[in-house]
C-alpha cells in the first residue's frame, strides 16, 4: 500500500493535470482542423481521459468523513477498483466496440462524444459500487439512460474480448497451480477450489416463478465457479435460478460433464508411498457430492482431521474469491432491483472477468473490499449424501497420505 | 341492470343487429342500443307495433311471454342461470324465420341449441350444429375476450391436449391471480421448445407435469460460453431441454404460428435479420480465438504489444461485420449514410487490400 499523501500535495498535481490536459486538448483543437475523421475516430484521445477523471474528481471531491483515499492512485481504485495502467489495458480491450463513431456515437450533455475511457470508467463505477444508474450518471454528467446504455455496451464488449482470462488453464499452467496447492496445502495433484453463491434479485410480479425462488425465498440466480491458488476463477456457470440446488448446479454444468466423460482432471496421478493413486480433482464443500474427482470434506469423522484442515483451507480460496469478487463488484451483492435474466449472467461473467484481470495485471485487491461477512450470508450449507465409492477412497489415500506426511 | 349487462356484451359485436326476448324485456322506452340497431329500421317504426315488427323481423314470435320473468324460467328449465354466457344469448339469422313458426315446446327446444351454439362458438369447444361454421371466424374474435381467454389459456397449459369440450365443463373461471398469470406467461414458452429433452429419461416423462422456465446459460466449460435452455421442474426433480425457435412443431403450434404470420409478417422478417447478426457473431468469436494468444500480463504486460495485437484482430474479426453492415446501409438506398460509411472503412482496414482499392479510386 503506498504512503498516504496530504490533500495539499494531491491538489497542485490536481491542477497541473488539468493544464496539461487543456494544452493537449488544444493541440488537439489544432489538428483536427486539418484531420477531423482521425480526431473524431480517437486513435489518441489521451487528454480527454484526464479531463474525464478530473471532472470526476470535482464531481466527487475526497470529503473528510468520506473513505475516499486522499492518494489519486488509491482514490482511482476507490473508485473503479482497478489501478490505471489496469484500467487502460481494459480500454485497449474493448475500445474497437465501444469507440464513438458519429452518427451514432453516445454524447455527453455537452453534446460532446463519450471517449473511451470516460465510458469504462462509467460502466466500472455503476458495476463497482453498484449505486442506482442516477446517481452514476450524475457523477459523470451523463443521464441514467447513458449509463444503462454504456454499461451494457461494455459488458458486452468485455464478454466478447475479454474471454482470454477466464478459462481453464493449459497443461504447464495446471502444474503450476498443483505445485502451489501442495506446497501450501500439502494436497497433491489438486487443480483447484469450487463453491458457489446467490445473486439476489427482485422479480417482476407478473414473471414471477417459483423456481428463481431459492432456500431463503429469494428471488436469486447461482453463480458457480472453480478457482486455482491466487483465487482467480478458472471456470463459472451462471444463470440457472436459485432455487436449483448445488449437487444440480453441477451436474447441469459442462464442468462436470467434461470430467464425467475423462476430458478434463484427466492428469497423470500421482503415486503415493503407500501405493495409492491420486487422481487430478478438485475440493468442494459439504454440499458437494464427493466423487472421484471432487473431493469433500470427511463428515463423519473428527471434524479436525489433517484433511479437513487442510481441505477447508484449499476451499476457502474458492470463499475467498466469492467474497472479493462480491465486495469489489457491489452490484452482485445488491438485491437487484427487476434485473433482465438474460442479461444478468454477463453481468456476473463480466465482473469475474474483471476479477480475474485485476489478478492478471498485479493489482492487488484490498482487504477492506472484500466483504466483511461471507459471500453467501443467510444461506445454510446442506449436506449433500451423495458418495461414490471411488471419490471415498480417494479421500482415504488422501488423508492416509497427510496423516503420513505430518 | 340486464340491460346494462345485455348493452355490454352487445356492443362490442360487431353481428348485424339481432334482439332478443330479454332485450325486447326491457321495454317500452327504447334502450339505449346501438345505433347500427336502428338504422335498419324503417322510419314509420314509431307506431305502437313497432316492437312486434321489430321481433318478427328478427325471427321472434310476436306476442306470446315477452316478459323476462318468462325467459328466465324457461331458460332456468335447460340451462344453469347463473352461467355468465347466457346474457350474451344470440339468435342466428338464419333461424329467424324457423323460430317464429314454431310453437313454445319447440321454441324452448330452438333456444337451447341456440345457446349451445353461442357457446361452442364462445369456447371453440368445436361445431355444436353445422350452422355455426359459418361464425367461425367471429368466433376467434370472441375468444380475445380477455375475461374468458385466461380461463382457457390456463387450462390449455395444464393439459396439453385435453378434448375441447371438458376444457369448457371444467370447473368455474378463476380468478386472475399471480400463478395463472405465470401460466399464461408460459403458455409462449411452450410454443417454442421442441420435444427434445437433452437429459436422460427422455420418453418416460410428461412435460405437462412440469413447470417450465427459460434460462440464459453461461458456462465457460461449453465452446459456445450462452447458451438458452428449458429447464423442467418438478419439485426437485429438474430436467433440462433445448429451447429451439423452430423444429418440431406438432400441428397446434403450427397453426399459431401461421395466424401469428398472418397478423404480422414482420416478426418473420426480424428473426431472419437477427439470425445474420448471430451468424456473424459467431464467426466474429471463430475469427478472435483463432488469432488470439492471451497475453501473459503477470510478466509486465506491454500496453504497445497489446494494442497491437487488438489491432490485428480487429481487422480479421471486423470484415465480417462490416460487410454486412455497408450491405445494409446500401439496401436502404440512404446516400448520405453511404458517404459517410466511407472513411470508417478506409480508415479501419489497414490491410493491403483496402489500400489498393482506395488507390485505384483515386486515379
Amino acid at each position: 500500500m503506498s504512503p498516504k499523501k496530504s490533500k495539499h500535495e494531491f491538489a497542485p498535481k490536481k491542477i497541473k493535470m488539468k493544464k496539461d490536459s487543456k494544452m493537449k486538448l488544444k493541440k488537439k483543437k489544432k489538428s483536427s482542423n486539418s484531420n477531423s475523421a482521425a480526431a473524431v475516430s480517437g486513435t489518441d484521445n489521451r487528454g480527454v481521459d484526464s479531463e474525464w477523471w478530473i471532472s470526476f474528481c470535482d464531481k466527487n471531491p475526497p470529503l473528510p468523513g468520506s473513505m475516499v483515499p486522499q492518494d489519486e492512485e488509491e482514490g482511482f481504485k476507490y473508485f473503479f477498483r482497478v489501478s490505471k495502467k489496469t484500467f487502460e489495458y481494459i480500454c485497449s480491450l474493448v475500445r474497437e466496440n465501444l469507440i464513438s463513431r458519429p452518427p451514432s456515437g453516445l454524447i455527453n450533455i455537452e453534446g460532446r462524444l463519450l471517449s473511451v475511457e470516460k465510458q469504462v470508467a462509467i460502466a466500472l463505477r455503476r458495476l463497482a459500487s453498484g449505486d442506482s444508474q442516477v446517481s452514476v450518471g450524475a457523477s459523470f454528467g451523463v443521464g441514467q439512460s447513458t449509463v444503462s446504455q454504456v454499461t451494457w455496451r461494455f459488458i458486452e464488449a468485455m464478454e466478447e474480448r475479454g474471454r482470454h482470462h477466464l478459462k481453464w488453464p493449459d497443461h504447464d499452467n495446471l502444474q503450476k497451480i498443483k505445485s502451489e496447492f501442495e506446497k501450501s496445502f500439502n494436497l497433491p495433484n489438486c487443480c483447484g477450489a469450487i463453491d458457489a453463491t446467490h445473486i439476489v434479485m427482485t422479480l417482476p410480479a407478473v414473471q414471477t416463478s417459483d423456481d428463481w425462488c431459492d432456500q431463503v425465498k429469494n428471488y436469486s440466480m447461482l453463480v458457480q465457479g472453480i478457482v486455482d491458488d491466487k483465487s482467480r476463477f478458472l471456470d463459472i456457470v451462471t444463470g440457472w435460478p436459485g432455487g436449483m440446488t448445488i449437487p444440480k448446479l453441477l451436474k447441469f454444468s459442462g464442468f462436470y460433464k467434461l470430467c464425467e466423460s475423462g476430458e478434463r482432471l484427466n492428469g497423470h496421478p500421482i503415486s503415493l508411498p503407500n501405493q495409492s493413486e491420486i487422481r487430478e480433482y478438485i475440493v468442494g464443500g459439504a454440499n458437494y457430492p464427493l466423487l472421484p474427482w471432487l473431493i469433500t470434506p470427511q463428515n463423519e469423522t473428527d471434524d479436525m482431521s489433517d484433511l479437513n484442515m487442510a481441505h477447508e483451507a484449499a476451499r476457502s480460496l474458492a470463499v475467498r474469491a466469492f467474497s472479493q469478487l462480491k465486495g469489489s463488484w457491489r452490484i452482485l451483492n445488491k438485491v437487484m432491483w427487476r434485473p433482465d435474466k438474460k442479461k444478468l449472467p454477463s453481468i456476473i461473467v463480466v465482473c469475474c472477468l474483471l476479477h480475474n484481470i485485476i489478478i492478471d495485471c498485479g493489482d492487488c485487491i484490498k482487504p477492506d473490499v472484500s466483504l466483511s461477512c461471507h459471500h453467501d450470508l443467510g444461506y445454510v450449507e446442506q449436506l449433500c449424501k451423495q458418495v461414490d465409492p471411488v471419490g471415498r477412497k480417494m479421500r482415504d489415500n488422501l488423508a492416509a497420505h497427510l496423516e503420513n506426511t505430518k | 341492470m340486464a340491460s346494462e349487462t345485455l348493452n355490454s356484451h352487445f356492443k362490442p359485436s360487431p353481428s348485424p343487429p339481432n334482439s332478443s326476448k330479454l332485450l325486447s324485456a326491457s321495454c317500452p322506452p327504447p334502450p339505449p342500443h346501438p345505433e347500427s340497431m336502428f338504422t335498419s329500421l324503417p322510419t314509420t317504426a314509431k307506431s305502437s307495433k313497432w316492437l312486434q315488427r321489430l321481433r318478427s323481423s328478427r325471427g321472434f314470435p310476436e306476442s306470446d311471454h315477452i316478459d323476462l320473468e318468462h325467459f328466465l324460467s324457461t331458460s332456468r328449465e335447460k340451462t344453469d342461470p347463473t352461467d355468465p354466457v347466457l346474457t350474451s344469448k344470440i339468435p342466428l339469422p338464419e333461424d329467424n324465420h324457423r323460430v317464429a313458426e314454431e310453437s313454445d315446446d319447440s321454441g324452448a327446444v330452438q333456444e337451447r341449441d341456440l345457446i349451445n351454439n353461442v357457446l361452442s362458438e364462445l369456447f371453440c369447444m368445436g361445431d355444436f350444429e353445422d350452422r355455426s361454421r359459418i361464425k367461425r371466424k367471429k368466433s376467434c374474435r370472441k375468444q380475445q375476450c380477455p375475461r374468458i381467454c385466461v380461463v382457457s389459456t390456463d387450462l390449455d397449459v395444464q393439459n396439453v391436449a385435453p378434448p375441447r369440450i371438458d376444457r369448457f365443463s371444467s370447473p368455474s373461471p378463476l380468478p386472475l391471480t399471480l400463478s395463472s398469470r405465470r401460466k399464461v406467461t408460459k403458455v409462449k414458452e411452450v410454443s417454442q421448445v421442441t420435444e427434445r429433452v437433452g437429459e436422460e429419461e427422455k420418453a418416460h416423462w410428461d412435460v405437462s407435469a412440469y413447470s417450465q422456465t427459460e434460462v440464459t446459460v453461461i458456462d465457460t466449460s461449453v465452446p459456445c460460453w450462452k447458451f438458452e435452455k428449458v429447464l423442467y421442474r418438478s419439485k426437485n426433480v429438474w430436467k433440462v431441454g433445448d429451447k429451439k425457435g423452430k423444429g418440431l412443431m406438432s400441428g397446434d403450434r403450427k397453426k399459431r404460428k401461421e395466424r401469428l404470420n398472418e397478423n404480422g409478417g414482420n416478426v418473420q422478417k426480424k428473426k431472419k435479420l437477427k439470425k445474420k447478426l448471430e451468424l456473424c457473431n459467431s464467426s466474429k468469436y471463430v475469427d478472435k480465438e483463432e488469432s488470439m494468444a492471451p497475453p501473459k500480463f503477470n510478466q509486465g504486460h506491454d500496453q504497445g504489444k497489446m494494442v497491437a495485437a487488438n489491432e490485428k484482430k480487429r481487422d480479421n474479426c471486423s470484415q465480417v461485420q462490416e460487410k454486412s453492415f455497408s450491405k445494409k446501409q446500401i439496401d436502404e438506398g440512404s446516400s448520405v449514410i453511404l458517404i459517410k460509411s466511407i472513411p470508417t472503412t478506409v480508415k479501419k482496414n489497414v490491410s493491403g487490400f483496402s489500400n489498393i482499392s482506395v488507390k485505384s479510386i483515386q486515379r
